[in-house]
């Protein structure tokens, strides 16, 4: 399978979206008690138009200016980009469990799954990474007045 | 010359000395391995300066900042691999020399040659610094609002393909900066409720999100080999002859010269040691008598790259330490550590914290003393680190990162920030923007909104205080310009911008 795609069309469809959620949200999200037009909201508000301005200009640029590149979806793309996906995926499991489990044991568990996830079968990797689990844990309680989790 | 002296008995410290060796020798290791960079140097060690005076703090960033840049060359030398993007043009000659066996005097070259740039670079740095700053004191809110406006675009625009994409960036950045409670009437804004983001975001936990882990997952997108092991690749011995006094006679004036074209090229804000080193080398080929013999291991070929790229490292701290502009990547990161140790980057920080900025000026010096001395040293153990593989390295830095986001504010919200911001910054990348703008935006938003709210006061509303104001004019146009330059230069070599998603 191929697709046309242009990150510049991609991008300014998502940010048009953005901004104007947030033009939106405005008033709700920020209340003002300052009677001057200068206030609480000026900013958020500025940045937004400028926001949704940049994204109309390119999607413009994306439709007429630049071209668009075709890229063949195959095994070996979708593979680079489910590894991607898939370290995020293992991230946001450790941030389920630290505050669970506590820090060394979802450490040790993230560096654990961060090497089964590039196949490594070295063992002194996984020595390594759970030496340096201990390390940071002693470095941080100890040195630098730190209660990790 | 008090404030001077104060500096130097601010820097003559054993603490303070003990801390710029371990910022060179954390520098130089991620400048040595490929995929390590100084900027992810500088960001992941933010969190852990927090204990430290400002001081042994900053010069602690600036000593990885400093080691990072000259520690690229190792493995560009070595393996042809440049370990920051600052030492490609090292390669063209250092690699070719150190495959005719003398990997030895490449690497002295290249050391030799970084820590004059380098010193040039610091002292450009300390006297010329301080009479900026000088003139930098007559600023009020219309200035460093339009200050901060041109700090913003200037780097906006030649941090990404699409300067449309970097403001877009810039914007995000700023409109991430205004969550929380407002400095100003007390209001929440953007919080939905939730009371943890009254404070805002934390300037270190944009950085270690964006800069951080953000780069895992691109690495872990990008390496296509990520599960190969150790590299095998044979390495260039280093038992053999070092330079000579002679042959270091000979490079002596391309050194001075690269430093002084380096110095010059980091004081202008968004340039950086990549174009430093090409320019540099440059201009050592077209001068040389031997021009033809570039690329084939010339010892001045190593030379001026490398006096080049560490001749910005003092230069970019001009604007940065005088205007809170960041000329490069790395100083944008090194400006939100300043904030993060209460050090306000601009006309202020002079009379403020004028002791301080001595010390650290001072101190740029002897950082590059040492870097010499540590590369001379150590140098075999670099090139044996320099061979760590980067799997090895994802879960370290992950578990760094985490650990030092959480030190903030003790709580585990920030770990989940950070993974956002991670998760913004990958999304980003895939999308051909920078992250770059959105950190400078974090960083100069609330400048801007704070000065911009005063000025329009001061103005009672009128907006015509931003181009009545003679320095105000001036930066607008600066700003305007820098627009205009980088539209007209992106249209000149446009069709050579690759606008697809990134997926390759």
């Amino acid at each position: 399978m191929s697709l046309k795609l242009n990150s510049n069309i991609v991008s300014g469809i998502v940010f048009l979206i953005l901004s104007s959620a947030i033009l939106l949200l405005i008033p709700q999200q920020i209340s003002t008690v300052e009677a001057s037009s200068i206030n609480a909201r000026t900013i958020p508000r500025l940045i937004a138009i400028v926001i949704l301005i940049c994204s109309l200009l390119l999607i413009i640029q994306g439709f007429f200016f630049t071209e668009k590149k075709e890229v063949n979806i195959n095994k070996s793309v979708l593979l680079k980009e489910f590894r991607g996906i898939g370290m995020i995926f293992i991230f946001i499991g450790y941030g389920f469990i630290i505050d669970k489990l506590g820090f060394t044991i979802s450490s040790l568990l993230l560096c654990t799954s961060c090497l089964l996830f590039y196949k490594v079968k070295n063992w002194k990797y996984y020595a390594v990474t759970c030496a340096v689990v201990f390390i940071v844990y002693f470095v941080f309680a100890n040195a630098l007045n730190v209660n990790l989790p | 010359m008090d404030i001077l002296l104060q500096g130097a008995s601010e820097l003559f410290t054993l603490k303070v000395f003990l801390f710029i060796n371990v910022g060179l020798l954390i520098g130089i290791i991620f400048g040595s391995i490929p995929g390590l960079t100084v900027d992810l140097g500088i960001a992941l060690f933010t969190p852990l300066t927090f204990v430290l005076d400002p001081t042994s703090a900053i010069l602690m960033l600036l000593g990885i900042y400093c080691g990072g840049t000259y520690g690229g060359s190792i493995t560009a030398i070595l393996v042809k691999t440049p370990g920051t993007p600052s030492s490609v043009a090292t390669i063209l000659d250092g690699h070719p020399l150190a495959k005719q066996g003398k990997a030895r005097k490449a690497l002295d070259m290249a050391l030799i040659a970084s820590t004059i740039g380098g010193l040039i670079s610091a002292l450009v740095l300390l006297t010329t610094a301080p009479q900026i700053a000088k003139f930098t004191l007559n600023f009020g809110p219309a200035e460093y609002f339009t200050l901060a406006i041109f700090g913003l675009t200037v780097i906006a625009g030649v941090s990404g393909d699409n300067i449309i994409k970097g403001i877009i960036a810039g914007c995000l950045g700023v409109f991430v900066s205004t969550i929380g409670m407002d400095a100003s009437s007390a209001v929440p804004r953007f919080t939905f409720g939730d009371y943890r983001l009254l404070n805002g975001v934390p300037l270190l936990i944009g950085l270690v999100g964006l800069f951080i882990v953000a780069e895992l997952f691109i690495k872990t997108n990008e390496n296509a080999n990520a599960g190969g092991e150790s590299d095998k690749e044979s390495q260039a011995k280093l038992n053999n002859e070092g330079l000579s006094w002679s042959e270091f006679k000979q490079t002596l004036s391309t050194i001075f010269r690269s430093g002084l074209i380096g110095t010059i090229i980091g004081a202008i804000p968004g340039t950086g040691g990549g174009i430093a080193a090409f320019i540099s080398y440059d201009q050592a080929k077209k001068r040389s008598k031997n021009g033809e013999t570039f690329g084939s291991g010339e010892l001045k070929g190593i030379a001026a790259p490398e006096a080049g790229n560490n001749g910005t490292t003092g230069a970019t701290l001009i604007p940065l330490l005088t205007l809170g502009i960041p000329g490069d990547a790395a100083t944008a990161i090194l400006l939100g550590s300043l904030m993060i140790h209460g050090l306000l980057p601009g006309p202020s920080l002079f009379t403020d914290y004028g002791h301080i900025m001595y010390a650290i000026m001072l101190g740029l010096i002897f950082i590059n003393i040492f870097m010499f001395l540590q590369g001379k040293i150590l140098v075999k153990w670099f090139a044996k680190v320099a061979k760590v593989p980067y799997v090895l390295l994802v879960p370290i830095i992950a578990v760094c990162s985490v650990a030092g986001a959480f030190s903030v504010n003790n709580t585990v919200f920030d770990i989940y920030l950070i993974l956002f911001f991670g998760i913004i910054g990958y999304i980003m990348y895939k999308m051909r923007f920078s992250p770059i703008p959105m950190l400078l935006g974090l960083v100069l938003g609330p400048i801007a909104e704070k000065n911009f709210r005063n000025a329009m006061v001061i103005s009672d509303g009128s907006y015509l205080i931003f181009v009545t104001k003679p320095i105000c004019i001036f930066f607008v146009v600066l700003t305007l310009m820098s627009v205009v330059m980088f539209m007209a230069k992106k249209g000149k070599s446009n069709q050579k911008t690759d606008n697809s998603i990134n997926l390759t």
